[in-house]
């Protein structure tokens, strides 16, 4: 079946936020979950953008009722980059990411949460693609 | 009988004759294209409707939200495109527009609402007008062209201004001009007959920001309320070539929200047009697009 003229290219658009790097899955007690770097991004906070921009959205994408929040701090000597897990009884779980490239912080996320399967990850343009 | 002798005379002409046959072969050719046209936009919507992409609205508003995660809403608007098939006649050359009061609003406008009626005052407030005031809040409008005169007429009136040891801070604020333009921040005035006339002296302030009150846009009116109620809402919208454009809703929308406006949208415009809407896309700045069935 052909596609209409430029919706494979959507499709592959859409796979990157569904099928990009950073599928996984909070348990049901996290109550949010906050992304805090320097508001100027210097070598130290770089990873923490690239966090957000690479894996947030797909991380997002398969925890749909958990808020994902990112603030950019004014720079401040006590304050460093750092992802925040709050869960509903209050607990609260840092995980740093001054200093570290986006593959460390989710590799360090990991043992909060699960991958998802590979059976559920949605794939709209694998099967146009040749 | 000689009328009639005399137009199959004129009838028998060769010339007119070919002109005829050119004319008639044109108009079959215009109805052809237009068939066609037709055609191919059904099918076209017939297979927008069977591409993958093509989803409903909760799961569209899952990669919305995941797409625009840790963003602003502001900056995270949803629009949606649609194109118009248009129907026979001559209505289906008429390009549509018009305004929308959608349920649940888009943005918070801000409106201004100057009068000197102290009751007018009230019922703006209870409106929900973001500044309400009477002769006295035309001092900003006053300050804002002062700041934006001439350089030459700014520096006279800043050397007049420093003078004065108490109004130093005021002349660093004309000087740079940031601070009177700050105070002027609304996306509509509107004003009573009476004070419309004192508008007139800040027509070259306020006519490029779209600012200056006139009965024909409807915002020199007696009664205040009903005209800040449609201006904190009103979402414009206009058709170009086949396609409109409305924006419905933003991220922060919950499902229920998007549905309920886009059904307004589409019921409004249902109304107002002779035609039918074809392929229907969802689609955000800096996001995807998807295909919505309306």
């Amino acid at each position: 079946m052909s596609l209409p003229k430029g919706v494979l290219k959507q499709l592959k658009s859409l796979d990157r936020i569904s099928a990009g790097s950073g599928a996984l899955k909070f348990p049901d007690s996290v109550k949010n979950v906050n992304l805090k770097f320097n508001k100027y991004v210097g070598p130290a906070s770089v990873g923490a953008k690239h966090f957000w921009k690479e894996y947030l959205p797909t991380m997002q994408f398969y925890n749909p009722n958990i808020p994902f929040h990112v603030t950019k701090f004014e720079p401040a000597p006590q304050l460093r980059a750092e992802l925040l897990i709050t869960y509903e009884d209050g607990k609260e779980i840092a995980v740093q990411a001054e200093n570290r490239a986006p593959e460390e912080i989710f590799n360090a996320l990991k043992e909060h949460a699960e991958p998802v399967k590979e059976s559920e990850i949605i794939k709209l343009a694998e099967k146009y693609l040749y | 009988m000689r009328v009639f002798v005399r137009g199959f005379a004129v009838l028998r002409n060769e010339k007119q004759l070919a002109a005829q046959k050119l004319r008639v072969a044109r108009r079959n050719n215009e109805q052809k294209q237009a068939t066609l046209l037709q055609q191919k936009l059904l099918k076209e919507q017939t297979a927008f409707q069977q591409a993958p992409h093509c989803m409903d609205i909760s799961q569209a508003m899952r990669y919305f939200r995941a797409a625009h995660v840790g963003q602003n809403k502001n900056c995270t608007t949803i629009t949606l495109n649609m194109r118009i098939l248009a129907g026979k006649g001559k209505s289906a050359k008429q390009k549509i527009s018009g305004t929308l009061r959608f349920p649940v609003q888009l943005k918070e406008s801000n409106v201004w609402v100057i009068t000197s009626d102290p009751v007018q005052h009230e019922a703006a407030i209870k409106a929900g007008a973001t500044k309400v005031g009477g002769i006295e809040l035309l001092n900003v409008f006053r300050d804002l062209e002062a700041a934006s005169s001439s350089p030459s007429a700014r520096s006279a009136d800043e050397a007049n201004v420093a003078a004065n040891a108490d109004n130093e801070s005021k002349a660093a604020d004309a000087a740079s001009g940031e601070g009177v333009f700050e105070k002027v921040e609304c996306d509509r005035i509107i004003t009573t007959p009476e004070m419309a006339s004192r508008f007139k002296q800040f027509a070259r302030i306020l006519g490029p920001r779209g600012l200056m009150p006139s009965p024909k846009r409807g915002t020199v009116v007696t009664e205040v309320a009903d005209a800040v109620l449609e201006a904190r809402s009103q979402v414009n919208y206009k058709q170009d070539k086949d396609i409109v454009c409305i924006p419905v809703a933003n991220v922060s929308f919950s499902d229920t929200e998007i549905v309920e406006n886009i059904l307004y949208a589409v019921g409004t415009l249902r109304e107002t047009m002779t035609g039918t809407i074809g392929r229907s896309i969802l689609h955000s700045c800096g996001g995807p697009h998807i295909a919505v069935i309306v």
